[in-house]
């Protein structure tokens, strides 16, 4: 149950600020492969 | 035993194969990781608005790089690094606060004092209500200074360590002889954890934000631990015998016997039942 909750914890929780995050990480790393 | 040199080996041949796009997914996860906990430090603190900017100088940063030749990937990094340290910095005392937060959970909470309305817990948390109530009140009479700290066992240890261990059980004669003037004691702050006083004579961060003046270190120190903590205190004014509860940095002064009882009820049964609430 505490892994399952965990879990829902990690995909829930802030959502639009996770996309963010990975939408920067992948235009950070793009940016770091093109230098 | 295995000789260290054949284990760092060991070590150094399992990264051998990570090339290419091994190399590109633990850059990402990386910097997924680090954007992540910046932007929800500042998404968490209130500060919306510095999720554009944060995220506009991570590119700045990254199109100067691009197109000045001279600037290489490692320059990029650190850009990267300093402007997501400089936003942390912003927030170090949240940080520090969810961090010690974070304990909270593996110790017993204090609606185990009051977990079921009718059960013994409710009768001991009603009988410790009183008392502070009580003592509050009398000290308050008296213009005797008082500082009580309202814990969720989420204390860092260095300040509960600070003062002198009871592990007393709450009554309004020990509440009030411990903050009487000249009893050794007095000058400090006072840790209630659930039905217990934890300890007393404690030292508390001060605040560093701009209040009146007529606000002396009691008070301060009364303000400074609920920034650090989610922990709510309870001062009682020397000068004035002016009662104020804390709660999040945020200060209410003038409380009477009611809302002192409102306040303790919300602080014994905040995990417990909507009854509990209620009674």
């Amino acid at each position: 149950m505490k892994f399952l909750e965990f879990m829902k914890k990690v995909f829930v929780e802030n959502v639009h600020i996770k996309l963010l995050a990975l939408a920067l990480a992948v235009v950070v790393v793009i940016i770091v492969n093109a230098i | 035993m295995r000789n260290p040199s054949v284990v760092w080996e060991g070590i150094k041949n399992v990264f051998v194969g990570f090339t290419g796009h091994w190399i590109i997914v633990f850059e990402a996860i990386f910097l997924f990781v680090v954007i992540y906990f910046v932007l929800r430090t500042l998404y968490n603190n209130n500060a919306k608005r510095l999720i554009p900017v944060y995220t506009a100088l991570v590119l700045l940063a990254g199109i100067i790089c691009l197109f000045m030749k001279h600037l290489s990937v490692e320059v990029f990094y650190i850009f990267l690094m300093l402007i997501s340290l400089f936003f942390l910095l912003l927030f170090s005392i949240d940080i520090k606060r969810s961090i010690w937060n974070s304990n909270k959970r593996t110790g017993k909470t204090v609606s185990d004092v009051a977990a079921k309305k009718n059960g013994p817990n409710t009768v001991k948390a009603d009988a410790c209500i009183a008392a502070i109530v009580r003592a509050v009140q009398n000290l308050s009479k008296n213009n005797i200074g008082a500082l009580i700290v309202f814990s969720n066992g989420n204390l860092p240890k260095d300040i509960v360590d600070s003062g002198i261990a009871l592990g007393a059980n709450i009554s309004s004669q020990l509440i009030e002889g411990i903050f009487i003037p000249k009893a050794p004691l007095h000058d400090g702050a006072m840790i209630i954890y659930g039905d217990k006083i934890q300890a007393a004579g404690c030292f508390l961060p001060l605040t560093q934000k701009d209040f009146p003046k007529d606000y002396g270190t009691r008070h301060r120190a009364g303000i400074g631990i609920t920034e650090v903590a989610d922990v709510s205190t309870v001062i009682v004014s020397e000068e004035t015998g002016i009662v104020s509860v804390v709660k999040r940095g945020e200060i209410t002064r003038y409380m009477d016997s009611e809302s002192l009882k409102r306040f303790l009820k919300e602080y014994y049964w905040k995990d417990g039942n909507a009854e509990g609430k209620k009674s």
